[in-house]
């Protein structure tokens, strides 16, 4: 056998691992073999140094560490572990999968009204439509036309009474220098609208300073106010701002002014609770008077502010309305609602994410309540007089 | 360290009687008890096996205090995967592939960064004997040979070298603890002791045959 076989077996033959037959044949090359030979040796002797390598001492305090280590790793993983845990354990799977649904189905309805905070269901009332766009305003159109009233075979709610409207349109003031204490019917409005010219129109929406005279303030108001929102009707808006859908409601039967078919309402960053002032009744037999008022206010374009009261169907419950304002006209705007009604409450609207609702940058959208109020109509005209 | 493993009972048990039994629980046995959230058993099995991974690595790597921090993390990564462990090896020999491949991770970290350091051999304790200081020096310039040399090694023939020469483990053990066949493990301890022996040969040939 060549010396390179033999020394292919040296290792096996120091182990001791080689059979009987195969320890002969070495042994027997070995005896012959001065190369082999030495080849075992160094071989040997490379097995002993490396045997007589001493054991050397771990480093103090490796167990404590190993164990430090061990219980760290231990309370991080341990929360959720136990969580995990406990789950298994003690609440069916049936269940677990029940309450995760649901986690999701509220994230899911939450991340989609942030994602568009105006985007909402589809109105119950307009199945049809071509029926909820003959409702919205075109954004191309005037702002005169931007505030449409409900239509009333639309309008769930009674419209008000033809001597209600003679009544409210012959209280409205001349020139709009006097605070308007009532308000045309909502058809009235609408006429106005219509047959005003282009020079009759509204001043144009930017309001730059801030003044106390009411026909300034007047004009601010019909400014600031880029968006309604009702929800009591088919919503409209000024100035071409997403429009909203809100629900119908149904006064008669509804037992609060919050509809049950919504769902999901407007963001709004204030909430404001207005108490309506007591209904101004004309006095009978000024029909003259009142009849040149009402062709005065035929042709004056009407204040935002009253518009926008004038898009809360008369009701005799709380009626909710959104509007945009700009941030530094909001005291304006509340002055102006002064004359209105009473501010019962103003409450900011805490949201999540520290969110805006406003639609714009430098806009506040307000949630305006307005309920009616708990007196019986008097009469105004003499004050007026 | 001979405290340590009784300290860790000592907390439960409060007396030394109590740790002297508790040095007889069997691997598997704490092995089991780790696996059921008993984190104080796996410090029976850190205070068992450290020496042992710890010298592994020591020479494997040549250096003490890599060896020390990769022998935390073996047994780190052990306790992580402990309730994979199924027994189908011993528990030593599981710990020693999980040592075993982190000595490879931090080899290949080295060869591909910082050339390590010289083996603190100094540290491996005195010389045998205490009568020739001249054969206490030689033994110690042996030793530093031999570790330089089982440096120069590659990974995989220097850690069989360790497991099969040093810590004297049967080939099937190695074999396990490789994850090869036993004749793989035949042929490359060959392999490796033969250059292992061309390396430490001139230094073998200056020195007088001992009788």
């Amino acid at each position: 056998m060549k010396c390179e076989e033999i020394q292919a077996q040296l290792t096996e033959y120091l182990d001791r691992t080689l059979g009987s037959a195969d320890i002969t044949i070495v042994e027997r090359h070995l005896a012959g073999c001065h190369l082999c030979r030495e080849e075992l040796e160094l071989l040997n002797r490379t097995i002993a140094a490396i045997a007589a390598l001493p054991a050397v001492e771990p480093p103090i305090g490796l167990t404590q560490r190993v164990m430090a280590e061990v219980k760290a790793h231990e309370r991080q993983a341990g929360y959720w572990q136990r969580m995990a845990s406990l789950i298994r354990q003690n609440v069916p799977v049936q269940a677990t999968a029940f309450a995760m649904l649901g986690v999701l189905a509220v994230y899911l309805v939450i991340s989609e009204q942030f994602q568009n905070p105006f985007r909402f269901s589809p109105d119950p009332g307009i199945s049809n439509p071509k029926e909820a766009s003959t409702l919205r305003t075109s954004p191309h159109s005037s702002k005169a036309d931007s505030v449409v009233p409900p239509e009333p075979a639309e309008e769930p709610v009674k419209p008000a009474t033809h001597s209600q409207a003679d009544q409210s349109a012959g209280q409205e003031s001349a020139g709009g220098t006097e605070r308007a204490v009532a308000r045309p019917p909502l058809h009235a409005a609408r006429s106005a609208r219509s047959n005003a010219s282009p020079a009759q129109a509204p001043a144009p929406k930017r309001a730059t300073n801030v003044s106390s005279s009411p026909a300034e303030t007047s004009e601010r108001t019909d400014t600031m106010i880029s968006g309604i929102t009702s929800r009591n009707h088919v919503s409209s808006q000024i100035s071409g701002t997403p429009v909203t859908a809100s629900s119908r409601f149904d006064s008669e039967t509804a037992p609060s002014f919050r509809p049950p078919s919504a769902a999901i309402e407007p963001f709004a960053d204030l909430e404001l609770v207005v108490r309506r002032h007591p209904r101004v009744v004309d006095e009978p037999g000024d029909e003259a008077s009142r009849a040149g008022r009402r062709s005065e206010s035929a042709i004056a374009d009407l204040r935002a502010i009253d518009r926008l009261m004038a898009a809360i169907p008369d009701h005799a419950r709380p009626q909710t309305i959104w509007v945009n304002i700009p941030k530094n006209q909001y005291e304006v705007f509340k002055h102006e609602l002064n004359a209105l009604g009473t501010i019962e409450s103003e409450m900011a609207v805490p949201l999540l994410r520290e969110q805006h609702a406003g639609q714009a940058d430098g806009q506040i959208r307000v949630k305006l309540i307005a309920i009616p109020t708990t007196e019986t109509p008097i009469s105004t005209a003499p004050a007026n007089r | 360290m001979e405290d340590i493993l009784g300290n860790i009972f000592l907390k439960k048990r409060s007396n030394r009687t109590e740790a002297v039994v508790s040095d007889g629980i069997s691997d598997a046995e704490c092995v089991r008890r780790v696996q059921e959230g008993d984190t104080e058993a796996f410090g029976i099995l850190v205070q068992r096996h450290q020496k042992a991974i710890f010298n592994l690595l020591y020479r494997i790597l040549g250096d003490y205090d890599d060896a020390a921090e990769v022998a935390q993390e073996a047994f780190l990564s052990a306790y992580r995967s402990i309730k994979s462990f199924r027994g189908d090896a011993s528990f030593a020999t599981w710990l020693y592939r999980i040592a075993v491949n982190h000595a490879n991770t931090r080899r290949k970290s080295h060869a591909a960064g910082q050339e390590r350091g010289a083996a603190m051999e100094s540290l491996a304790g005195p010389p045998d004997g205490d009568s020739d200081p001249a054969a206490a020096l030689e033994q110690k310039e042996t030793r530093q040979r031999v570790q330089a040399a089982l440096d120069g090694l590659s990974t995989e023939d220097a850690t069989i070298i360790v497991l099969r020469d040093l810590q004297d483990i049967p080939y099937e053990t190695v074999a396990a603890t490789l994850g090869i066949p036993v004749g793989t493990v035949k042929s490359r301890l060959h392999r490796a002791r033969r250059a292992l022996k061309d390396r430490l040969a001139p230094h073998f040939k200056s020195q007088r045959i001992p009788e």
